[in-house]
Formats: structure tokens, C-alpha cells, sequence
């Protein structure tokens, strides 16, 4: 009789990482985006646009696949609600990543050449509370070995407060990119002003996502 | 002569069942994580579950040959016990064999005390009811005890060895106690209330102070050979800090396996030679007055059937079992294993027949809830949940049929 074997549904975390990554490749996306939006190349944009759709359709199935795989399968210390809720946040990046590249295919808008830098250091900020949060969600993996337990629990929860410092500093950036070109307004026609305020929304949703999904984490972790 | 020649078949091929199919679960997770190889796992399972079924298998089998029915409701006719423990037996084994060609899983002790029960019932009412309810209580019981106690026994190896600083050290600061635990009551097992014929019933006070020695023993061994292997030096720094602890359980999981097979053989070896029991009394004596021991040579024959069944059957699903089951990491297995031998070896020597396969399932739930382990397939949960359910009317209602037929092919009333 094969009961053992056949009692365990396995870890979902490995699935956790695995939809992780993908989300992390659409994030990655941004900074290709950013750059054929700063060099005008509209075809650039249309290709990358595309690359984004597919890849956010492959996290889509990964979630998919994970939510199949939870429903024949018991929790058994932690809360599927908490799994499913984890999920749909961190989808939500994915989601935030891809509507950047379906608003900036919406209109040719031109990035006035002062705002290059704030808005590349803005955009290299969110990719980077991204990364971190993809370092994070490979190092739960590893925890489940030890039972989410001892110091290595320690150093991962203290890198998931990181994130929060990290999304502030994005948020920072954000509203000194928002103050320049609010400064530059009498240079730029408003639908400009509102195409550059959806750049900021969209891309403040794919760090404000990964924060969410980094207390999620905590909370996965925390639990005794 | 033809009745007992044919139940001594029919209740070795109970156990040689019992040992081609139960036994991986003892044995499967050592070999699944190297710590055996499948021959000495053979062995190993061989000895211990030989040694169980008997040394400690007597209290189980008493429980099954006369504690489940009022033997004396047949003192006028005898041979009315013989045809009913009969096909008691007849039937637990084609239950056993028709669930196994279904592929389905089936707890040889549901279907024997099903069976047994079900002679009861059709030969009007004679049974032991507080006894039946003693042991459905223990079905229920058992795997909640077992789950309890893998749960406490993961908690405690998380909170002090894997969160401590140093778990390399915690390990084997406390792998001797864990062999301590498993020695003292193996051994209290054997010793208290152990067999009369083999002289092993001692009184409480010798026994406990004889297994505290035999138990300190085994413990200091451990400690001296963990600290004179050098295996510190060899394991670290290959997999990060937690490989030398996990090493240091993955033997101690070669301990704990030993043990549920032990276990095992002490409660399951009555699946397979209770009712051989009876029908051997009634067959020597000519009453049914079961006054006299279990005669040791049924032990022998059933600690032997399922010795053989694992040698011939075993491999095929030791290994189907020892897949590497990559979240059964040697800390978990010990805390299950741990947590089911302990179970299952209490309700042995209170005479209580309860699934080993259950408790091992309880045992592993409990791990789980400490955060040892994600997941529960539930298609598996609600198999085993649904074998829980059909197996005792199942049992109860093939003997009903076999022992009436029986009656009418040898020309006695039904009544």
C-alpha cells in the first residue's frame, strides 16, 4: 500500500517561485519598454508590447496551474485562502507590468529629455523591489526545509521589511518625477501630463503589488 | 484435521499479505532516503516484525479469537465456532485480495475484526459489545493519539534542532535521548506483560528498572559513536547547516522503522491468526473455554507468513513507497514513524487491534500541522476514509454468507 506517497500533494512553494519568476520576467520587460519609449521607436514598442501579453499569459497559466493543483489538496499550517489571496496579489504585478506596456502603445507620447533621468531612476527602483522580491520567494522555498524555522527565517523577514523600504524609495522617486514634469506643464500639452500620470500609476501598482505580496510572504513565513 | 490444515493455509496467506503489502510503510521512507539499502531493510523488517508478532502479538490475538465474541454462547457446540471463525477468516482474506486487485487500500485489521464480528451477529448476537466499542473507539482514537504525538515530537525536533543555533550540535545533543525513548519502550513492551510461556512477565518495578538500563545503554552507544564517527567532518558543508542533522535522523530513522515494524507485527500478526487461534483451541481441547495462552507455534507461523511475504512481495512495493519523497525529509519520517510505532504498540499491549497504516496517517498530519510538511492529497484522505467505512459491513456481511452456507452445505439448522 503506497499511502504515504500518495498522502503528500506536494510543497506548492516550488509552484510559488516558479510563478514568481515569470511575473519577475514581465517586470523585467519594463526597462526594454522604457527604453524604445525614450528612443521613439514605436515598432520597438509594439514587439515588446506583444513579448509582455505572452509572457503575462504564461503567469496567468502558472496561477492557473497552482489553483488546480490547491484544490484537490489540503493545507495543512497554512490557510488555502491565504494561498489564493497570495497569488492574486502577486498576479496583480503581472497584470500592473503589462497595462504599462498596453498604455504606452496608446499614444506616441514623447518624454521630454529633462525627465530621462528621474523617470529611468524611477523605472530602475520598481524593477528592483521586484528582484528582491523574487530573491525572497527562493529563499521560502529553502525554509520549508527547515520547518520556517531558525535564523535563516530570521534574515529572510528581515529582507521582506527591505521591500518596504524599497517600494518607499520607489514611491519617493515617483513623486520627484511627478513634481518635474508638473514643473516643465507650461512646456507640455495636459494629454501628455495625463499619459505621463498613468506611467506613474501603473508603474507605482507594480511596486506597491510586490510589497503586498512581500507582507503576504511574511505572513507565510510568520506563522507558528 | 481438514478445517485447521485449511485455516492454518488461509491465515498464512493472511500474513504473508500482511507482510507483502503493510510492510513498506515501515520500511519504504529508510529506503527512499538511502539510509537502508532494500535488502537490509528486508532483513532488518524481517527480525522486528518476527519479533512483534511473537513477543508482544499475544494481546491482540486473544482480543481477536475471544474478545470480539462470547465464546461461550458455542460451549454446546463447538464446532459452530470452528465454521464461524472459519469464514470469518475466508472472508477478511477475499476481501483482502478483491480490494488489492482493485487497486484499492484496505486495513487488514478492519477486515478481520469486521469479519469476526459479523459470525457474531448472525450467530445471534453473541459479542462482546463493550469490547467493540472499545476498539471502534480505538480506530477513532488512534490516529488523533498518533497525530497528537507527531505533532509534539516535530515540534520539538523544530523548535530544538532546527531553529537552534547551532543544529548540527542540537542533533546530536539529542539523538541519544530519541534512542533512549524508542529502547525504554520497546523493551517495557517485551518485558511487562510480555509472554507468560516465554517467561517475559515481569513484575512493574523489575521492568521499568530493566528498561532504563537497556535504554541508557543504547543511548550512550549513540552518543559515543556520534562523537568518535567523524561524520560531522564528512556531512557538513555539502548541503548547509541542516545535512549533518538530517543525517544523524536519517539513521535514527533506521531505529524508528525497526520499531513500527515491530509494532506492526505485535498488532497485525492477530489479523492473521486470531480466528486460527480459536479454531486450534476448540480443535486440541474440544470446548471453547479459552482459558489456555495463544500456543506460541500460531506466533511462530504468523510472524513467519508475513517474514515470507515481504521477502517475496516486498522489494516491488518498498520501492514504489521509497521514491524519493522529497518533503519526507529524515526529520519528519522519524517524528511520524516515531509517532505511530508508540501509538500502535500501546493499543497492542492493551489488546486493542487498530490500523497501523491509519495511525502512520495520523502521525503524518500531525507532522504536517507542525509545519513539516504542505500538503495533504485529499483523493487519498477520502480513499482511505471510504475503505474506513466499507471494510467492517463489507466483512461482516461475506462471512454472514460464507457461515450460512456453510451451515447448509453440512446439513446443521440455521436458526
Amino acid at each position: 500500500m503506497d499511502f504515504i506517497r500518495k498522502l503528500f500533494g506536494g510543497s506548492p512553494y516550488g509552484m510559488l517561485v516558479e510563478h514568481t519568476r515569470r511575473v519577475h520576467d514581465c517586470v523585467l520587460l519594463i526597462r526594454p519598454i522604457v527604453d524604445a519609449l525614450l528612443e521613439e521607436d514605436v515598432d520597438r514598442l509594439g514587439q515588446l508590447h506583444t513579448e509582455m501579453s505572452r509572457t503575462e499569459h504564461e503567469a496567468d497559466e502558472i496561477k492557473d496551474k497552482i489553483r488546480d493543483t490547491l484544490a484537490g489538496v489540503r493545507m495543512l499550517s497554512v490557510g488555502k485562502n491565504e494561498m489564493t489571496a497570495f497569488l492574486a496579489v502577486q498576479d496583480s504585478i503581472a497584470d500592473a507590468a503589462e497595462d504599462f506596456s498596453v498604455v504606452v502603445l496608446l499614444r506616441h507620447t514623447n518624454m521630454h529629455p529633462e525627465l530621462h533621468d528621474d523617470f529611468l531612476a524611477f523605472v530602475n527602483q520598481v524593477i528592483s523591489v521586484s528582484e528582491q522580491l523574487l530573491t525572497v520567494a527562493q529563499d521560502i522555498s529553502l525554509l520549508a526545509e527547515s520547518a520556517f524555522t531558525g535564523p535563516e527565517t530570521e534574515r529572510v523577514l528581515a529582507a521582506i521589511d527591505r521591500i518596504g523600504a524599497e517600494e518607499w524609495k520607489a514611491d519617493k522617486l515617483q513623486r520627484d518625477f511627478s513634481r518635474h514634469f508638473y514643473a516643465l506643464e507650461k512646456q507640455l500639452d495636459p494629454t501628455t501630463l495625463v499619459f505621463y500620470d498613468k506611467y506613474c500609476q501603473t508603474l507605482s501598482r507594480v511596486a506597491n503589488s510586490a510589497e503586498s505580496t512581500a507582507k503576504f510572504m511574511r505572513l507565510l513565513i510568520a506563522r507558528k | 484435521m481438514i478445517l485447521l490444515i485449511v485455516a492454518v493455509g488461509i491465515g498464512l496467506y493472511m500474513a504473508w499479505n500482511i507482510g507483502a503489502n503493510d510492510v513498506a510503510n515501515a520500511m519504504g521512507t529508510s529506503v527512499g532516503s538511502r539510509a537502508l539499502t532494500f535488502r537490509r531493510a528486508v532483513i532488518l523488517a524481517g527480525i522486528f516484525e518476527f519479533a512483534g508478532a511473537v513477543l508482544v502479538g499475544s494481546h491482540v490475538t486473544n482480543t481477536v479469537r475471544k474478545g470480539i465474541i462470547d465464546v461461550n454462547a458455542f460451549a454446546g457446540d463447538p464446532e459452530v465456532l470452528v465454521y464461524g471463525m472459519m469464514a470469518a477468516l475466508i472472508s477478511a482474506a477475499a476481501w483482502l485480495h478483491l480490494a488489492s486487485y482493485f487497486g484499492q487500500p484496505v486495513s487488514t485489521t478492519h477486515s478481520i475484526v469486521g469479519a469476526v464480528f459479523g459470525f457474531g451477529i448472525v450467530s445471534h448476537g453473541a459479542i462482546h459489545w463493550i469490547t467493540m466499542a472499545k476498539i471502534v473507539a480505538s480506530w477513532v482514537i488512534s490516529p488523533v493519539v498518533s497525530g497528537a504525538l507527531g505533532f509534539l515530537t516535530f515540534l520539538f525536533i523544530r523548535r530544538r534542532i532546527l531553529a537552534a543555533e547551532s543544529p548540527e550540535k542540537a542533533a546530536e545533543r539529542h539523538a541519544p535521548v530519541f534512542v533512549f525513548l524508542v529502547g525504554f519502550i520497546l523493551c517495557l513492551s517485551l518485558i511487562y506483560k510480555g509472554l507468560k510461556n516465554l517467561h517475559l512477565d515481569w513484575p512493574v518495578g523489575q521492568a521499568l528498572a530493566v528498561s532504563f538500563g537497556v535504554a541508557v545503554i543504547s543511548g550512550l552507544a549513540v552518543r559515543w559513536y556520534l562523537a568518535h564517527s567523524g561524520a560531522r567532518g564528512r556531512v557538513h558543508g555539502v548541503d548547509g547547516e541542516f545535512a549533518y542533522a538530517e543525517w544523524i535522523f536519517k539513521h535514527l530513522q533506521i531505529v524508528t522503522a525497526s520499531y513500527v515494524a515491530f509494532a506492526h507485527g505485535a498488532n497485525d500478526v492477530a489479523n492473521a491468526v486470531g480466528p486460527l487461534a480459536a479454531i486450534y483451541t476448540v480443535w486440541t481441547t474440544g470446548e471453547v473455554s479459552m482459558k489456555v495462552p495463544v500456543p506460541i507455534w500460531v506466533l511462530l507461523l504468523g510472524g513467519g507468513g508475513i517474514v515470507l511475504g515481504l521477502a517475496m512481495f516486498g522489494r516491488r512495493v518498498i520501492e514504489t513507497v521509497g521514491k524519493r519523497i522529497t518533503e519526507m525529509t529524515p526529520t519528519r519520517g522519524f517524528a511520524a514513524e516515531f509517532a505511530a510505532a508508540t501509538t500502535v504498540l500501546a493499543c497492542s499491549k492493551a489488546g486493542l487491534p487498530v490500523s497501523t497504516t491509519h495511525a502512520l496517517v495520523g502521525a503524518v498530519i500531525g507532522v504536517g500541522l507542525a509545519r513539516g510538511l504542505a500538503t495533504l492529497q485529499m483523493s487519498t484522505v477520502r480513499s482511505i476514509f471510504v475503505s474506513w467505512i466499507a471494510t467492517v459491513p463489507a466483512t461482516a456481511l461475506l462471512t454472514v454468507l460464507i457461515y450460512l452456507g456453510t451451515l447448509l452445505v453440512t446439513g446443521r439448522p440455521i436458526v
